[in-house]
């Protein structure tokens, strides 16, 4: 051992002094930016709300005296330098705090959410925002890493993209950055911190090195750690308010041009058993059939309980009771004619399904499969997933909603069929009368339909992505005027033009998708499409795409490759082609692994491993404990460990004896032979004491320096008999101060 | 003496910001040891192992927790699974982090050295705590409590560092080592991993010397004042020296007077100026200071007396507590008196920090 502290660079002893009234081991300053930059971004998407924060400025008011009142008490001061700080510091701090409460205020003022996580955003808010206020102490930093936690969490509840998850990643990375440097303290000089730019590189280093060790053990957790059995999940899931892309439930003329634009995946399907060989798949999801102003609607509004109990032969054919059904009573679906709409964990967000299928359809919503059963009486049942993986049913991979259509319904005349050929008297009269004159001229309404897709097809129609601007009555402006547009522009004035010639007919939104390749598909949200439907008597109602009709030459070369040359919103508009492809996969690979883990996956990893016959939770408790164990005995036996290589300081039997003495106040001070604490302690000791460590002494001199040496078994025993040897002090010397 | 003259301990910073590390509660030591975590023994030197090193959290480390069990319940009740990342990252960093500060407490040894100085009742007595690096890792972040005062200390491998800190000390007697206590925070700042051990440690605290004390007998006599009464007695006695009483000594010639006044602790023999002793040496004599009445005001005496002798470079012999100290001069000499002086009946033995009174006044 180097005794010379000049030979060793890193030794080093600074005593702190603790200078009056501050603290030495206060919060760092760059733990705090660090931390306060956390804050921001972690309650940032939650300000989108923040305009209705009038309404609820009551409740919101009185949890803010509470928590003044709270801090009064407990006389948390001020942050010092509010004080010392010029305006322009304090302004941003200022407008921070503001933010923060307004995004409380709004959040805690939601009525419909009062034991959600949405109550606990609130909650989180507000303290982070007084938290801004007052002088930051190490504890109270652990509290804003807490709250960052929370609403770190309540973000990805809402949305787990890549992208999301990755940002909430980074955000959760600062707080431990937050948490390393709290206490950074230059060790040249203790008593001072350490630099801000020093200590920020210092918290990153150690913030990535217990990651890096702690991610093996992480990863074992996610995967081990018991899930909920498929569709045992019945809260809903707060869903974002706005900003949601794909189809809505409504259609106004050049909305679709977003969607156009937006290369986020829609969904993926996988087909277990045969799969369709078409070119293209028209997936249907909206039917809109209703006209308001200048707004396509769907006119069946259906709402309440959407599950049924499992029909009889069903429970027959599985031997089994009838479940009961998953009822998703919150859910607000739009019923349609054929083909529905059903969302219980994200509203506002729909789904298609191939057009024509008959198979029962399996849904994943992010990750909670449910199957979906045939359409009964209105309503439709959900199950978990498993059993209908069995039947070899059609699996689609999406989030939202579903839709679901049966070949035969499609043939199904609806009673209200005249709805079909409504349209307002002032809603495009040139359009109309065109119509009107059509049916006049032809008589079979096929020969309409083959007129006007001959009439696109011929004359200068072209279709582009980037559609002039329309006036009041658009479709007119279109058809006459301007004549370049999309599926939409097409789809809608075919449908105007069907109706006034008497023919009953309907939009239709969905996707187009390419042909599916070793039975799967993925379709992206640049995809949607627009079409119309005709019904025909006998043949019920037939798909007319007229977007297909326009003659290729006249497709805008752009609007091809629009799918990828399109600017997209938000990080993907950034990359490049390639780049943006590759974003797409990463995309889909995360929603396929980590977004699909549930207890189905889980339960099939124990499977391939043979134990799965213990049970999940049984399995995953065991493993657990198991980590748990290995980490304490790592611990634990680690000293022995050390001990038996040698590289631990081997406790000789001097030690053990000094340590037994000890217990009765016998010590032995550097310098004094076994020989003289002998000699000291005969008072102090009992009698029998006494000679136990005489004989003690003598044996150990005799391992010691004995002519014979040592022996191993001699040493043993002597250690052992060491070790049992508890003195107890008598008289004075049991009071005597340690 | 003047040099000598003892500092009165200073008043404590009414509020330092850091508070004094007391040792913990008996009822504390108790339950860590039924945990066990073996402190409390006054040991030479320890190393720390796992049943040394307690590992607590830090309130951040609460609040934290927390937050990971809100996430992971409602990561389970919405199915989450980004959720349960965040949450089993955030509990596997927490345990890791703890794992980490372990690890960087390990293998590191504490030896107390000897006291190398004694000091006077007042002064400050210095400690020294010796910290070594077993395991061949450098060691950073540590930092060494002991009372107010704190040190950061980081070790390299297989390398050793001292660490020096001063207690004060308000009476005569011993001033044990304090329960000492090396922490680390390193890596995270979340675990406060410690150790807590009461070395070995003793030094011995000499009365204070007196303010203004008379000059010693002998030095007077030397420095030109000579001739005058050596005689320590007050009523005449033709005897003019005193010293031990040793066995066969007659009775008669007992000092029985100052057997009186010092209850019984003096017993001197008288002696002629004739007599076989002689009386070139000087001498320091407790029987010269029985008048005084008060017990520590006599040592004090005593104690100046000594230094006076110390300094004066003269050999000089000393007598008290029944004990002679033959004459013969150096600091190893003047220890032996002082020592004597320090464990005289009344002595304290006092932890260090702890019991802190303030010194009993003297009587004017």
């Amino acid at each position: 051992v180097n005794r010379s502290s000049s030979a060793n660079d890193d030794n080093r002893v600074t005593e702190i002094e603790p200078k009056v009234g501050d603290r030495v081991l206060s919060v760092h300053p760059a733990s705090m930016a660090i931390m306060y930059l956390a804050v921001i971004l972690s309650t940032v998407p939650f300000g989108s709300t923040v305009g209705h924060m009038i309404a609820y400025f009551p409740s919101a008011s009185i949890a803010l005296v509470l928590l003044a009142g709270f801090f009064w008490f407990k006389k948390i001061e001020p942050t010092p330098f509010m004080k010392k700080m010029s305006w322009v510091v304090q302004f941003p701090l200022i407008m921070c705090l503001a933010f923060l409460l307004m995004v409380g205020f709004t959040i805690s003022g939601n009525p419909q959410n009062h034991f959600g996580l949405l109550p606990l955003a609130a909650f989180c808010c507000n303290m982070l925002s007084f938290m801004v206020l007052t002088k930051p102490a190490p504890s109270r930093m652990g509290f804003m890493g807490g709250c960052v936690t929370v609403l770190l969490l309540i973000q990805v509840a809402v949305k787990q993209t890549l992208l999301d998850s990755i940002a909430a990643a980074l955000v959760f990375f600062l707080v431990w950055c937050s948490m390393a440097s709290r206490h950074a303290t230059s060790p040249q000089n203790p008593r001072d911190n350490l630099g801000f730019f020093k200590t920020l590189v210092m918290s990153v280093k150690r913030t990535g090195l217990v990651l890096c060790v702690s991610l093996p053990m992480m990863i074992a957790f996610f995967l081990l750690f018991p899930r909920l059995p498929l569709g045992a999940v019945q809260e809903e899931r707060p869903s974002q308010s706005s900003g949601s892309t794909g189809l809505s439930n409504s259609l106004t003329l050049g909305s679709i041009t977003e969607l156009k634009s937006s290369q986020e995946p829609a969904f993926r399907a996988i087909f277990k058993g045969d799969f369709p060989t078409e070119p293209s798949l028209y997936w249907r999801s909206i039917v809109l059939d209703k006209l308001k102003g200048q707004t396509w609607l769907s006119s069946t509004q259906m709402s309440g309980a959407f599950a049924v109990p499992r029909t009889t032969e069903e429970a027959d054919k599985d031997g089994k009771k009838p479940e009961p059904p998953l009822s998703i009573q919150k859910s607000r679906g739009t019923a349609m004619p054929y083909g529905e709409i059903i969302d219980p964990n994200n509203r506002g967000q729909q789904i298609a399904v191939l057009d024509g299928t008959e198979n029962n359809v399996v849904v994943s919503f992010n990750n909670n499969s449910v199957a979906l059963a045939p359409y009964v009486d209105g309503t439709y049942s959900l199950r978990p997933t498993i059993k209908a993986l069995r039947q070899g049913v059609v699996k689609v991979h999406a989030i939202g909603a579903v839709a679901y259509t049966r070949p035969e319904w499609s043939t199904l005349r609806p009673d209200n069929l005249g709805e079909f050929t409504d349209l307002p008297a002032n809603f495009n009269p040139k359009t109309q009368a065109f119509g009107k004159q059509l049916r006049s001229k032809l008589d079979k309404p096929e020969s309409v339909i083959d007129e006007v897709m001959s009439m696109i097809r011929r004359e200068n129609f072209r279709y582009t992505l980037k559609p002039p601007a329309l006036g009041q009555q658009a479709i007119d402006d279109f058809f006459f005027k301007e004549r370049a547009g999309f599926c939409e522009h097409y789809a809608s004035t075919f449908v105007v033009l069907m109706r006034s010639a008497g023919i009953p007919a309907r939009l239709v939104t969905g996707y187009l998708s390419g042909p599916v390749k070793n039975g799967e598909i993925a379709v992206s949200q640049a995809d949607a499409h627009a079409w119309a439907e005709v019904w025909l008597d006998g043949k019920g109602w037939v798909r007319q795409d007229p977007t297909a009709s326009i003659d290729p030459s006249r497709v805008d070369p752009d609007a091809t490759n629009a799918r990828l040359e399109s600017t997209p919103s938000g990080f993907l508009g950034f990359l490049n082609v390639t780049w943006r492809k590759n974003a797409t996969q990463a995309e889909m690979f995360w929603r396929n692994t980590m977004l699909e883990f549930d207890s189905g996956t889980q339960s099939k990893i124990f499977s391939e491993m043979g134990v799965s016959k213990f049970g999940t939770p049984l399995l995953a408790a065991a493993a657990m404990l198991l980590m748990a164990g290995v980490a304490v005995a790592w611990q634990y036996l680690g000293d022995r460990w050390l001990r038996r290589i040698g590289r631990f300081g081997k406790r000789g039997l001097s030690d053990l004896l000094e340590r037994s003495c000890a217990r009765a106040g016998i010590e032995r001070p550097a310098g004094t032979s076994w020989r003289e604490v002998l000699a000291l302690s005969e008072r102090r000791l009992s009698k029998a004491d006494w000679q136990e460590l005489k004989a003690l002494v003598e044996a150990h001199e005799q391992i010691t320096y004995g002519a014979q040496g040592s022996d191993a078994s001699a040493v043993k025993e002597l250690s052992r008999r060491i070790r049992r040897f508890r003195p107890r002090a008598i008289g004075l010397a049991s009071k005597m101060p340690r | 003496v003047a040099g000598l003259r003892a500092k009165r301990p200073q008043e404590q910073a009414p509020s330092a910001g850091l508070t004094a590390f007391k040792s913990p509660s008996p009822l504390m030591v108790k339950i860590s040891r039924m945990l066990g975590v073996r402190h409390g023994h006054r040991t030479g030197s320890t190393l720390l192992g796992v049943h040394q090193i307690a590992t607590v959290p830090t309130g951040a480390v609460f609040w934290l927790a927390c937050g990971f069990g809100v996430a992971l319940y409602y990561s389970s009740k919405f199915q989450v699974n980004v959720g349960y990342a965040m949450a089993f990252g955030g509990f596997t960093m927490l345990m890791t982090s703890a794992w980490f500060s372990f690890f960087s407490m390990r293998g590191v040894r504490m030896t107390a050295r000897p006291v190398a100085r004694a000091c006077h009742a007042g002064e400050t007595m210095r400690f020294q705590i010796e910290i070594e690096e077993t395991l061949g890792r450098k060691r950073r972040d540590l930092i060494l409590h002991a009372g107010r005062q704190q040190f950061a200390v980081s070790v390299g491998a297989r390398s050793c560092v001292t660490v020096e800190f001063d207690a004060p000390t308000q009476h005569r007697g011993s001033l044990l080592a304090p329960m000492i206590k090396l922490s680390t925070l390193y890596p995270m700042g979340l675990w406060n991993t410690h150790h807590l051990w009461t070395p070995l440690q003793e030094g011995d605290v000499y009365p204070l010397p007196e303010d203004n004390a008379p000059p010693l007998q002998g030095l007077e006599s030397e420095s030109g004042d000579g001739g005058s009464s050596s005689d320590l007695n007050d009523h005449g006695d033709a005897l003019v020296s005193m010293r031990q009483y040793r066995a066969g000594d007659s009775p008669k010639r007992v000092a029985w007077r100052t057997f009186a006044k010092t209850d019984g602790r003096v017993m001197a023999t008288k002696q002629s100026q004739s007599g076989a002793q002689r009386v070139d040496d000087l001498w320091v004599d407790e029987a010269a200071v029985a008048h005084i009445h008060h017990a520590e005001q006599r040592l004090s005496r005593l104690c100046a007396w000594l230094h006076q002798a110390h300094d004066s470079g003269q050999t000089y012999g000393f007598k008290a507590c029944g004990v002679v100290l033959e004459p013969t001069s150096g600091p190893d000499h003047l220890h032996q008196c002082l020592r004597l002086l320090a464990m005289a009946a009344g002595a304290q033995k006092i932890v260090a920090f702890e019991n802190a009174t303030t010194p009993r006044k003297a009587p004017v």
